[in-house]
């Protein structure tokens, strides 16, 4: 396995597989800021194979798995040389196209875990959104504290847990949204904001503050922070009934894109 | 460069693509994107774009996807 240590060794990485035909699979779809960031933290490595290669991303307690590969079939071998631990993939894309990848998976020991569906809103800039303008604005030193409510709420394997310094640059960038009730956080809320697409990266509200408009009103602020967005993007676990609703009553409508997660986890031989 | 800009429409009609120099930086493409509009472009040209091309600057705008449909021998 090796390092990974910039965008230019993650590029030659890649580059070296060939993608000649339709059966070119790839789940790669970070950006290059946040390989960037991966590489400088070290914590990606490459695992390359004849026609393939495995990139691995690595948490506190198990590994993310990317591929590329030219097809299938070399998948499934570089898919074979993963060492013992615990794997995370995540497989994107619309439902038939997945199969194949998830059959090649599967047949390497990983299991289904949940999925993800993404919802879309499409809006004209520049419509009117009222403000909630008594929302807090989070500063970095609450990140520990949001950190320690989403560490709580969210599923570690399907869902994109933001690290304390993730949380601290959206926090200075004033993207991160607080309803406190006394000195403990009630609801939140984080975005992202680019150009003319917004993301809802996360809006949670604690079970002991629901029914009392928490999240109604950090959502009418991220509507109204990202008033000149043409889109905006979510992810939501995909059988989360209540969410789903939640999400279309504010205008959401799922686009057809899917995350699919599956996990193994192997013993190493005693 | 009609083509292009229809290809795009199809992706994102809430987009007016003429107008934006830098798609990913104008919040109009995102990774997912990429890979629906570098499946359109092989299907809509007859090619295979190689994967090294698969990065954000060769889909920034129209101009970049023009010069990358050179690359991989078609006429845009």
């Amino acid at each position: 396995m090796e390092s990974i240590r910039g965008w230019d060794a993650y590029q030659r990485c890649i580059g070296a597989v060939r993608r000649a035909t339709r059966a070119y699979t790839s789940n790669l779809y970070a950006a290059r800021d946040q390989v960037e960031r991966w590489c400088a933290d070290g914590r990606l490595h490459a695992l390359p194979a004849d026609g393939a290669v495995l990139l691995l991303r690595a948490t506190q307690d198990f590994h993310h798995v990317y591929h590329v590969a030219e097809d299938q079939g070399t998948l499934g071998t570089a898919l074979a040389t993963l060492p013992a631990g615990l794997f995370v993939t995540d497989l994107v894309g619309q439902d038939d196209d997945l199969d194949p990848a998830v059959a090649t998976y599967a047949a390497a020991g990983f299991a289904p875990h949940r999925f993800l569906q993404r919802m879309v809103r499409v809006q004209t800039p520049g419509e009117p959104h009222a403000d909630d303008t008594d929302i807090e604005t989070a500063t970095a030193d609450d990140a520990p504290q949001v950190a320690a409510f989403l560490g709580r709420l969210l599923d570690r394997f399907a869902e994109q847990v933001p690290d304390l310094d993730d949380l601290r640059r959206e926090a200075d960038a004033g993207r991160l949204l607080l309803v406190r009730r006394g000195d403990a956080v009630a609801g939140m809320l984080m975005y992202a904001l680019k150009g003319a697409a917004a993301e809802l990266r996360f809006w949670h509200v604690d079970d002991d503050a629901r029914g009392q408009g928490v999240g109604r009103r950090l959502m009418a602020a991220f509507l109204a922070r990202c008033a000149g967005a043409r889109r905006m993007t979510l992810w939501v676990i995909g059988d989360n009934a209540r969410s789903i609703a939640i999400y279309r009553h504010y205008g959401f409508t799922p686009d057809g894109l899917l995350d699919r997660i599956m996990i193994r986890h192997k013993e190493p031989h005693r | 460069m009609s083509k292009i800009l229809d290809i795009l429409a199809e992706i994102r009609p809430e987009f007016d693509w003429a107008q934006s120099d830098d798609f990913f930086e104008d919040g109009m493409l995102d990774s997912f994107d990429m890979v629906t509009l570098v499946s359109d472009l092989d299907k809509a040209y007859g090619i295979s774009i190689d994967g090294m091309d698969i990065v954000p600057e060769n889909f920034s705008n129209v101009a970049a996807i023009e010069a990358l449909l050179v690359r991989n021998g078609a006429t845009p």
